[in-house]
């Protein structure tokens, strides 16, 4: 099990109001596994992939990632495994907008500690396997949709980490374009990596090894 | 982002203004004092005046006072008596006379003495020679003039060595003809007459004191210039003088004494406080910049929160965040820095050419400059970078 999730939950608190976005939520997911996770908008989907992601932390419940007790671990534990273990493609790509495709490739590997010459050399080669590395030096505002998710996916993978989170990946590109980046995922799992992917899209889900889906912070 | 590049430059320029001024100030207020003790120097640091004065409390009557208070023997004894002082020199006054060359004129002052002035007040001859012993000995009717004395009389000729001139005195009665042995060096001295808001004699004339008193026939001396051994005894040594003439005419004058000490202790006052109140005015901008850049930082963290996210998402530690603002802080204070130094020090050199006092530029000054501006950006960049390393990754992320 690379993912474990008991029983968790998440409470928003804003102000006077309460969401609870996840209630009781038990999940597990295999080394080498795809899943799909689906649901209506606002059922917690995203909710769930921060929480896999240790962008967030929980309510309750308890999450092991390979086996470590995520609740347990420390601020600079829990960037150290963002850095290494995880690669999150966004919906909205989430690139800085002022740096090149190449300095956003980077990023992970500047955090990593990697120095200048090599980093430029890693990052390079993993926009040549997403095919982008004649649009090295151009700014992300420069790209197309699929290219910028092209690059976010690269950005994600520089690493080489064994889990993949993709929240709704597709979701802002058109058809085919989101053919073509589903395609990079199923290469993944072919070299078998661990991905989650959030989408709506029941073409894309039939990729999967197992779908999940939620309603109102409930698997269904 | 067009606001965020004006507030920038806007802190940036608090910072420049800063630094240059602190430099400018700095160096002016500080090495101008060393420029204006350097000028003071010229008149001899060691010389004082010593002279004779009425006071309205002196229990001895009024006719009983005559006499001259001080006189050539009183000169000559003053070295023996007055371990302090080095030497002497006896000063009679003709002010607000005239020389006449042909049918050009000019206004003097006259001053008889003795060669020994030459050495205590910095006397120096730019042609010729001073006044000798022998010039005294023998009565010679020798004069050396101020160069503005020369211009005046000889306006085309560049060497009146050997001219005559004709005094016509006003103390003294008759006319008297003077050789020119000497013409005084000019010093181009305009900072303390400016601050003093006295002008620079250059129409000063020697002449042998023994001309002087044969003509008024008298062994009175006006005034009397001496030198103290040592820089900071001019006073004692006045005192000394003093109290050996209120002795030997057993306090039948009273003495007043000048001394250089006296005009150093003022300047130094009137430049430390000027220097001071720009030292203020140079640290307040530069606080100004300093809290320019922390709102620049502040607004930066806001507008920036998105990014803050992103690269927490990719694995930047909180730390990486802090490093990453304190570098950006300190890269906009040490541009600033860096400009307002170059204009800082441009404006020094600027003011020391037109002054034409050099090596105004004060080293310290500029290190100040350097470390101040470094410490406003570290300590303004500090509060939004740990603000900014302690966000959320994903409240940072969903920030609109
Ligand atoms: N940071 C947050 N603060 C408050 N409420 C939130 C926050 N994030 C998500 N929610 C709420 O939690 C619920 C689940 O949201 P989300 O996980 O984004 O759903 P989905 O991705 O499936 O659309 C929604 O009702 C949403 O409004
Ligand atoms: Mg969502």
């Amino acid at each position: 099990m690379i993912i474990e999730l008991s029983n968790i939950s998440k409470v928003y608190q804003m102000g006077g109001n309460r969401v609870e976005a996840l209630k009781d939520l038990s999940f597990a997911c295999n080394e080498g596994e795809f899943c799909a996770i689906m649901g209506p908008s606002g059922s917690g989907k995203s909710t769930l992939m921060h929480i896999i992601g240790c962008l967030t932390t929980l309510s309750s419940g308890v999450y092991f990632l390979e086996g470590r007790d995520v609740g347990k671990l420390s601020k600079d534990d829990l960037a150290y495994t963002r850095n290494r273990k995880i690669g999150f493609v966004f919906q909205t790509f989430n690139l800085l907008p002022r740096f090149s495709v190449l300095s956003n490739v980077e990023l992970p590997l500047l955090y990593r500690g990697i120095q200048g010459k090599e980093r430029r050399e890693q990052a390079g080669q993993m926009l040549e396997r997403v095919g982008l590395a004649f649009r090295k030096r151009h700014l992300p505002s420069q790209l197309s949709g699929g290219e910028q998710q092209r690059v976010s996916i690269a950005r994600a993978l520089v690493l080489n980490p064994k889990l993949i989170l993709a929240d709704e990946p597709t979701g802002n590109l058109d058809s085919v374009t989101g053919k073509e980046i589903m395609e990079i995922f199923c290469k993944l799992k072919e070299e078998g990596k661990t991905i989650i992917l959030v989408t709506h899209n029941q073409e894309n889900a039939q990729f999967a090894d197992k779908i999940l889906t939620l309603r109102d912070g409930r698997i269904e | 982002m067009a606001s965020h590049r004006l507030r920038t430059s806007l802190s940036i320029l608090g910072i420049i203004i800063g630094v240059a001024s602190v430099i400018l100030v700095g160096s002016v207020g500080m090495s101008g004092k060393n420029a204006i003790m350097k000028e003071l120097e010229m008149f001899g640091l060691r010389s004082l005046y010593v002279f004779s004065s009425y006071k309205e409390d002196n229990p001895i009557k009024r006719k009983e006072r005559k006499g001259d208070p001080i006189t050539n023997g009183d000169i000559l004894a003053i070295p023996a008596n007055c371990p302090k002082v080095t030497s002497v020199a006896p000063i009679c006054w003709d002010w607000g006379s005239w020389v006449r060359h042909r049918t050009r004129f000019a206004q003097v002052r006259l001053i008889a003495t003795t060669p020994a002035i030459s050495r205590i007040r910095n006397e120096l001859p730019e042609i010729g020679r001073f006044l000798t012993e022998e010039d005294l000995k023998n009565n010679r009717r020798v004069c050396v003039v101020g160069r503005d004395i020369a211009k005046k009389l000889f306006p085309k000729e560049k060497d009146p060595i050997g001219k005559e001139i004709l005094h016509i005195g006003r103390r003294l009665p008759k006319k008297t003809r003077y050789t020119i042995v000497g013409v005084l060096k000019v010093e181009d001295t305009p900072l303390s007459s400016k601050i003093s808001g006295m002008p620079m004699e250059e129409n000063k004339m020697f002449v042998p004191i023994t001309i002087f008193q044969r003509a008024l026939n008298t062994k009175g001396v006006d005034d009397i210039v001496a030198e103290a051994i040592l820089q900071d005894q001019g006073e004692e040594a006045a005192e000394e003088i003093k109290g050996f003439l209120e002795k030997r005419y057993k306090g039948k004058f009273c003495y007043e004494s000048e001394t250089m000490q006296q005009h150093i202790d003022v300047t130094n006052q009137i430049l430390g406080t000027v220097a001071w109140i720009g030292v203020i005015a140079a640290v307040v901008s530069l606080l100004v910049g300093g809290i320019g850049i922390m709102n620049v930082m502040v607004s930066s963290v806001a507008e920036r929160t998105r990014e803050i996210g992103i690269r927490k998402s990719l694995g930047a530690r909180d730390k990486d965040i802090l490093f990453q603002f304190l570098t950006e802080a300190s890269v906009l204070s040490i541009i600033g820095g860096a400009i307002g130094i170059l204009i800082g020090i441009s404006a020094t050199l600027a003011i020391e050419t037109i002054s034409k006092h050099p090596s105004l530029l004060s080293r310290e000054f500029v290190a100040l400059a350097i470390f101040v501006s470094c410490l406003v950006g570290i300590l303004s960049g500090l509060y939004p970078a740990i603000r900014a390393s302690r966000l959320d990754p994903i409240d940072a992320l969903r920030y609109e």
